[in-house]
């Protein structure tokens, strides 16, 4: 397996595969949330569990009522094809999530687990406290599971190895930039859903010798330039409509998009301690964007950071956080004059239908578009 | 002794006339909307006149479904599953379970001892309509209900968990170009995960000692993707959309 | 086979040679859907031919047996036309077209043909999905809404509830109208949810009042209208209540011809829709035709 492109694809077999080489215990976790960096110094696998669209027969009667994406998780499970899967982690998040946990090791439950919680209020004077005190039985339950401990030097390791992943990861988002459009946003979205499944040190090589080759590409026309936020998704197919229509997703407020990647670990002598930190202070999710609301704001941020042209919001069908965060975000944009445009997907993406709303947004932005290409020059 | 079952469902009503248990007589009508208490009226003096019956001759009558309220001339009123069981045992007398699956519900009865019905499990909200989603793609493909048996499983897909997707999700098929037979298969295949989805929700069913009534049994492709899925051999009547009116009929002789 | 109950008149009618003969531009348009297919065709921007019929199970049958409909006995042909603009779900099956062009557009443009320069707000009720159109004075669109996916399918099933009940799909919404307040309506959750339930409420006993034929459809409407006013109102969320950016009114697509669920929005919102000589269900093909 080469290219991102093949991990993604094939992600069980990269899986089993890392097993084979290192013998190491594979952890699979649900949320963006989950500190990796701790599993990552215990020398596990943290594998993030991305739904696909699974035949399903069975969540109707296990999981009534939760979202696609997460039942299809749970129907990959029946369905075997996590099987090397060693421990599964749920770190405090949308009841979907933890319901598909539950449900899992209802089913499985010679699966190894710990339930990790962490506080909605991320940004509470005593957040950080609680998150410290947890993440210190995480490592205690860690260590009786591995047989090992986890020391400072692993964790100084992990943390070194994460931040370098982000911030190259950064790098890539900056390849979209407004002056210099280089890659597409069905690439870019591979390649952070890949890396989500893959050992970030693994990751972080390909993407050495990737970056310096999409750099040197001819700056591409991207026409509308979009950006794309609301649920979490699990291929580009959404991406590489807009593109089949004369745009470019040209950033995201996704978790698996720049929330992944926007802030580092701060290196700090109690390390569990900055690790909680840079979890608490990621970009605020849909769910923890309690009393301070930040979340609006900083996603006009990130569309005046990427001069993009509209906004599409894609939510999952059964999506609680996003339905209720819809509002917030609906009132700024409109506020602000940004043209957007909301629709409701499940696992697959009918393509006429999806098309009916980007295609009015696309041709509704254009003859409008004040940006002109080539300012630069 | 001869007695009546009528089953007034929500698309047809099944009106089955049984003679010392012989079938003397059947027929069927749609529901009719409002006026559904005279078209029962009417299948019923159309279904004894076929049969040179007089309705002094019939000693009881049953209804069930759904507009038994609309049945005048009844004796008696039983809910659904109990002529599902009765039904079952009448057509299989090893019978443990029974399913019916009709146009807009679908139910799986297992039976105790004495015909008695052990438990029941109907479709939830999301998967109702089944027989009416074949029925509204059979329409939309210009085809009759019988027709969709062309169907062959080919690329198409469709939304399996929902059938207001499906339709959408065979709509797109169609414009892309896809089959006749291709759509019909997708969708029988998609009618067929979300019956065996019913009736594993809380019992297995009798791999074989099942009945199968009811008019989606009627549809020869989705029965046999169910009965490949779950590795079942399911009896099924000659006409089993009367099932249901037969166990009424049978428990009008009591 | 469902019964024809549910089968609305198909329509298709060309004018006289005197109109387009002297013509200098011919434009057409093209609106394959999921549930019906129209064609347009303008003569210097006179409405000069049209087709309304069903789509079927062929996409591409129907969009060129619509074409051949409006040309009817004219003798044009594709090649005598500077243009010809194909929207709707199966706009890739015109092949006739010269380009295509999106619904929002297409509708809005239609809109302003029908119902005047005035319209600022267009309501597409459609057999699959329902779009909600505000314009600006001039014609752009300044932003639409479509109904979310759970709503899909509320046009297209009410012909098969016209079969069930036995009434036909031209009568249904006057017959609703009949009824002296509405009935409280069904599941607005989906189509599926709501369907079972309106039919049933025809279960004697059941309930305490018994439902007449009209209680039971001017229920189902409702719920139509309910559905769809969810669609309209997200152009508003913020000022809900504020009813002023409805004021200029019309609806298109198929649904529009049936007052049971127009009137009842109508009501709802406080104004009366803006009306045209037109069927409303051309107004996608009329704005293709317009755009080409």
């Amino acid at each position: 397996m080469k290219t991102f492109k093949e991990i993604l694809e094939n992600r069980h077999a990269y899986a089993k595969d890392w097993k084979a080489r290192t013998g190491g215990k594979v952890l699979g976790f649900y949320d963006t949330y989950f500190p990796e960096e701790v599993a990552y110094a215990a020398g596990l696998l943290p594998l993030r569990l991305l739904a696909s669209h699974c035949e399903d027969a069975l969540t109707d009667r296990l999981m009534y009522g939760n979202c696609y994406c997460t039942r299809d998780i749970f129907n990959q499970f029946m369905l075997g094809r996590y099987d090397y899967v060693d421990g599964l982690v749920s770190i405090e998040s949308c009841q979907w999530w933890y319901n598909a946990f539950d449900t899992t090791l209802i089913e499985f439950p010679e699966l190894w687990s710990h339930y990790l919680f962490t506080t909605d209020y991320v940004d509470a004077r005593t957040s950080k406290d609680a998150v410290f005190s947890e993440l210190k039985i995480f490592v205690k339950r860690l260590e009786e599971w591995i047989g090992k401990t986890v020391t400072d030097e692993a964790l100084d390791n992990a943390i070194d190895v994460y931040n370098k992943n982000r911030a190259l990861l950064r790098q890539l988002y900056q390849l979209r930039r407004f002056d210099r459009t280089a890659v597409l946003g069905s690439e870019v979205m591979e390649i952070m859903l890949a890396n989500q499944v893959m050992d970030k040190a693994e990751a972080n090589v390909m993407l050495e010798s990737l970056l310096p080759e999409l750099e040197a590409r001819a700056p591409q026309e991207d026409g509308v330039r979009l950006m794309l936020i609301g649920s979490e998704t699990y291929d580009a197919k959404l991406e590489k409509l807009v593109e089949s229509l004369g745009a470019n997703i040209v950033t995201d407020e996704l978790d698996n998009g720049t929330a992944y990647i926007l802030n580092d670990v701060i290196p700090m002598k109690n390390r569990l301690m900055a690790i909680g930190l840079r979890y608490l202070g990621k970009p605020h999710s849909a769910l923890k964007d309690n009393v301070w609301r930040r979340r609006p704001e900083h996603i006009y941020q990130l569309y005046e950071d990427f001069q993009a042209d509209g906004v599409i919001i894609a939510k999952q069908i059964y999506c609680h956080p996003h339905g209720s965060d819809m509002y917030a975000v609906w009132k700024l944009l409109r506020e602000r004059n940004i043209p957007y445009h909301t629709f409701e997907r499940d696992t697959t993406l009918p393509y006429e239908e999806t098309k009916l709303g980007v295609e009015a947004l696309i041709s509704m932005i254009k003859p409008g578009m004040t940006r002109l290409h080539g300012w630069s020059k | 002794m001869i007695t009546a079952g009528v089953d007034a469902g929500l698309r047809n009503i099944k009106i089955l006339i049984l003679d010392g248990g012989k079938i003397a007589a059947k027929g069927i009508a749609p529901s009719g909307g409002a006026g559904r208490a005279k078209a029962i009226e009417k299948l019923w003096e159309e279904t004894l006149s076929s049969s040179g019956l007089r309705k002094g001759d019939v000693s009881k009558v049953v209804a069930t479904g759904e507009g038994k309220n609309d049945v005048l001339f009844a004796d008696k009123l039983v809910t659904e599953p109990i002529a599902d069981a009765r039904a079952a045992k009448f057509l299989l007398p090893t019978a443990k379970s029974v399913v019916d699956a009709g146009a807009a519900k679908t139910r799986v009865v297992t039976i105790g001892k004495d015909s008695n019905i052990e438990e029941v499990v109907l479709n939830q909200k999301c998967m109702g309509g089944l027989g009416l989603l074949l029925e509204v793609i059979a329409d939309r493909l210009g085809w009759d209900l019988d027709e969709m048996a062309r169907a062959k499983a080919g690329e198409t897909v469709v939304n399996d968990g929902c059938p207001v997707f499906a339709e959408l999700d065979a709509l797109e098929a169609l414009n892309k170009g896809a089959s006749r037979e291709d759509v019909a298969g997708a969708v029988t295949e998609a009618v067929a995960v979300r019956l065996h989805s019913i009736l594993y929700d809380k019992v297995g069913v009798s791999k074989d000692a099942t009945v199968f009534i009811g008019g989606l049994a009627k549809n020869g492709a989705a029965v046999n993707a169910l009965q490949k899925r779950i590795g079942a051999n399911f009896t099924i009547p000659d006409d089993p959309e009367y099932g249901t009116a037969l166990g009424a009929a049978v428990i009008a002789a009591d | 086979m469902l019964q024809e109950y549910g089968k609305w008149p198909e329509s298709a009618w060309t004018g006289g040679e005197a109109i387009w003969k002297s013509a200098k531009k011919i434009t057409g348009g093209a609106d394959v859907g999921t549930t019906s297919t129209q064609v347009a065709i303008l003569a210097d921007g006179a409405l000069c031919g049209f087709a309304n019929i069903r789509t079927g199970y062929d996409f591409k049958a129907a969009a060129d047996k619509a074409f051949a409909l409006a040309l009817g006995n004219s003798g044009l042909k594709a090649s005598d036309f500077s243009g010809i603009f194909a929207t709707g779900f199966g706009r890739r099956n015109a092949v006739y077209a010269t380009g295509t062009t999106d619904e929002v557009l297409a509708h809005a443009k239609g809109a302003r043909f029908l119902y005047g320069k005035d319209v600022n707000t267009v309501v597409d009720l459609g057999g699959q999905t329902v779009k909600a159109v505000r314009l600006y004075d001039w014609d752009r669109v300044q932003e639409f809404k479509i109904s979310d996916k759970c709503a899909t399918g509320f046009g297209r099933h009410i012909e098969v509830l016209c079969d069930l009940l036995e009434v036909p799909i031209t009568e249904i919404g006057e017959k609703s109208l009949q009824v002296e307040t509405d009935p409280e309506p069904v599941s607005t959750t989906c189509y599926n949810f709501a369907f079972p339930e309106t039919v049933g409420l025809f279960r004697h006993g059941y309930k305490e009042e018994v439902y007449s034929e009209n209680d039971v459809l001017a229920t189902h409407l409702f719920t139509v209208a309910w559905r769809v006013l969810g669609t309209v109102g997200k152009l508003c969320p913020l000022d809900i209540g504020d009813i002023s950016v409805y004021k200029e009114l019309g609806f298109t697509g198929g649904l529009a011809k049936n007052p049971g669920v127009t009137k009842r929005i109508e009501r709802k919102l406080g104004v009366t829709a803006l009306t045209s000589e037109y069927d409303p269900a051309l107004a996608g093909a009329i704005g293709a035709a317009l755009l080409a």
